[in-house]
């Protein structure tokens, strides 16, 4: 039996929700967001527990001499002598030949059969620490001799699985930590600007219009050059977080600052205040809310630019450098003609990069109509 | 007619306020990058020598170095350097020598600065041409997948970036349509100075940067506008001219896309980026 | 080859080369700079309300 309240329940329900319970509901009618966000988080996942997932290290110590520039290994249930039920790889082998100057990859043999490498799941290998702390050697896959390279190897016979893995961590973090560079700033300069206004704001604003006329690209070019030939690649790396943070906090501060301007004389201020609302309830239970969702939206939305000039820059050699794994660096063994022709599976980590990037933006779009008051769910 | 006469002279106080924010603006973005580069550590003597004698096993001497220095002026205070530079900037139009290449700045800029200028510029008519029509005709259609199309395509704009185009169509080229696509003019024109032919052969090689050029703006624009063109088509003045028996094109264009075009219009500065975003794939077309 | 121009300010950041580097850029934000007054005139004749109001 249909409950003739229901209708009213929920009619009740919409108007007493809290502003998050709002957003929740109207976050969840958005699908592609909810896809965006699924997605997002196995990402997130691969970037906790990346040793875990990767068979290997991706460095100089796991290479595999036998397999450079090796094609992605097929899990395999058949081959030549037959089938079996569980999944395997061939043992293959691959090398450059001078002579017909390309890669010969072909599958050792022994007994005049194929080898078959058996797929082992919790696979005990190389030793790490997850999350940094708990000292581990299980491994999501593996295999008991030789070794499985599911996306290939790349030229030095590395990994490229393991080493996309790793670089899928690289990039997010140094992309949330321009962010939060940047958002500190701009919290800063642009609440300063907003809350004493004067000659302090018009100075600010004459500042931030200078910065934002030149392109971004020239402004990173200068700051990365800058960095030492020398300098390890942890200091490349939190260098380069510095300077995504110090480029890109202009626009954000600038919205920050007119968030403020407008937000001050809004008619639901007012009305807060002629219900006898005072400042601090003001600012916690009305300014803040609203204002914290934006700022939640402005920076998923501004995510994967970022991850996008890591990677940019990498790919031209002004940001990370090897043996430091991001998708710039990877992709930057993509940029020249042979590897096009030769070996295209390195081109894996772009379709990593564009996947998470979509669904960045997916989520970012999804969060910013749920926090606009005035869209989707019917009143 | 005063009143004339009062506009004139607001237009030019208006002009030469650009002009001035203008210059002041320049004056800035150029001490900018010299106090940049200045920060950095080593100057351009010490890169020059050490590419010089890298890998032959010479040890630089600080006197070597000193020498370089001197000869290229570099041993006089930042400010002294800085202001001759400018003042030939301002009274010659004269950016003074390259030392890289050993010629004048301007030998090395002139020609190329051209060619990237007529690209960008192709790349932003180009995307404009499309994403303005196509987004107000999407934008009035009642129908939804080309909604869904057009926004799908703006995700690929973001997601699919310069350089990530010209990989996916290095990768097509390389494996279905086997050109060559190594330079922007052919063999024979490379190295030539500036003539009609070899601006001809340059606007046949010219297609695949402008479609890496101008993807991206294509695919933000086409989305900008559907959006806005929607939002106008919402309003009452748009339904007043139906009610006036105005329809179609010529509706769209006198009223509701007039409003909806100008956001587009006012980040034009913006579009022309790609000016200096292009090295970002160097070995590409842009 | 195109790129060149962008090219150019790459090498001429990684040699320090100050003429080169400021020399591009100048010439860049010119472009910008006019790019932004064409808009704000193009505005202006879009749309009469914008009509010498700077910003």
């Amino acid at each position: 039996m249909a409950n003739p309240f229901k209708r009213k329940t929920r009619k009740e329900d919409y108007y007493t929700a809290s502003q998050w319970q709002l957003f929740w509901s109207r976050f969840k009618a958005n699908r592609l967001a909810a896809l965006g966000g699924a997605v997002l988080s196995l990402f997130i996942g691969i970037a906790l527990f990346a040793e875990f997932i990767a068979p290997y290290s991706g460095l100089a110590d796991d290479r595999n001499p036998d397999y450079t520039a090796g094609p992605p290994q097929l899990i395999r249930f058949c081959d030549s002598e037959g089938c079996q039920l569980w999944p395997f790889v061939q043992q293959m082998t691959s090398s450059y030949s001078v002579i017909e100057k390309q890669y010969q990859v072909e599958a050792l043999m022994e007994n005049g059969k194929p080898i078959r490498r058996n797929l082992q799941f919790f696979h005990r290998a190389g030793e790490y620490k997850l999350l940094g702390v708990i000292p581990s050697d299980l491994h999501l896959f593996g295999v008991e001799r030789g070794k499985v390279h599911l996306f290939g190897t790349d030229s030095n016979g590395l990994d490229l699985f393991s080493r996309v893995m790793f670089a899928t961590r690289t990039s997010l973090t140094i992309g949330f930590l321009g962010i939060l560079i940047s958002f500190i700033l701009s919290l800063f300069i642009g609440g300063v600007a907003g809350y004493v206004g004067g000659w302090v704001d018009s100075t600010i604003q004459a500042f931030t219009d200078l910065v934002r006329v030149i392109p971004p690209i020239p402004l990173y070019m200068a700051l990365t050059a800058m960095f030492p030939r020398d300098w390890t690649n942890q200091q490349v790396y939190f260098a380069m977080t510095l300077v995504l943070g110090l480029v890109n906090w202009p626009t954000l501060a600038r919205r920050i600052r007119s968030y403020l301007l407008a937000s001050r004389e809004e008619e639901y201020v007012l009305a807060a205040r002629l219900a006898g609302a005072n400042g601090w309830r003001i600012v916690t239970r009305h300014l803040l809310p609203g204002f914290a969702s934006y700022i939640i939206v402005e920076l998923v939305i501004n995510f994967p630019y970022r991850i996008l000039d890591e990677t940019a820059l990498s790919i031209v050699g002004l940001g990370l450098r090897r043996p430091t794994m991001s998708w710039g660096v990877l992709l930057q063994e993509m940029t020249t003609v042979q590897a096009i022709q030769l070996t295209p599976w390195f081109f894996i980590p772009l379709i990593f990069f564009v996947v998470a990037v979509l669904s960045f933006t997916l989520l970012g779009d999804g969060l910013r109509d749920a926090a606009d008051p005035y869209s989707g769910i019917q009143r | 007619m005063a009143s004339n006469a009062a506009t004139n002279e607001a237009f030019w106080r208006f002009l030469l306020g650009r002009l001035l924010i203008a210059a002041l603006t320049l004056l800035a973005v150029s001490f900018m990058i010299y106090g940049l580069i200045e920060l950095m550590p080593g100057d351009y003597a010490e890169r020059e020598l050490f590419r010089k004698y890298s890998g032959t096993g010479v040890t630089i001497t600080q006197t070597e170095i000193d020498q370089v220095r001197a000869q290229l002026g570099l041993d006089r205070p930042f400010l002294v350097r800085y202001g001759e530079w400018l003042w030939h900037v301002m009274t010659r139009f004269d950016f003074g020598p390259a030392f890289r290449v050993e010629t004048s700045v301007n030998a090395l800029i002139g020609d190329k600065f051209l060619y990237t200028f007529v690209l960008v510029l192709g790349a932003m008519v180009f995307s404009y041409l499309i994403a303005i029509p196509v987004g107000i005709w999407v934008a009035t259609r009642k129908s939804g997948w080309a909604d869904g199309v057009v926004t799908l395509i703006s995700y690929l704009g973001l997601a699919l970036p310069n350089f990530a185009i010209a990989l996916v169509l290095l990768m097509l080229n390389a494996f279905v349509f086997n050109l060559d696509v190594t330079g922007l003019v052919s063999q024979e024109f490379r190295g030539q100075p500036f003539s009609l032919a070899k601006f001809l052969d340059f606007l046949g090689h010219a297609y695949i940067p402008l479609l890496v050029l101008g993807w991206s703006t294509t695919a933000f624009q086409l989305q900008t506008m559907r959006g806005l063109m929607k939002d106008e088509m919402g309003k009452l003045y748009v339904t007043a001219a139906q009610a006036r028996g105005l329809s179609g094109w010529p509706m769209l264009i006198k009223y509701p896309a007039r409003h909806a075009v100008m956001p587009i219009v006012s980040t034009i500065g913006f579009d022309f980026s790609p000016l200096t975003n292009c090295p970002l794939s160097p070995r590409f077309w842009c | 080859m195109l790129g060149e121009l962008g090219q150019e300010l790459l090498l001429a950041f990684l040699d320090a080369d100050q003429n080169t580097a400021a020399g591009i850029l100048v010439c860049v934000t010119t472009v910008i700079i006019a790019a932004n007054f064409l808009a704000d005139v193009l505005m202006a004749v879009l749309d009469p309300r914008v009509r010498l109001k700077g910003r």
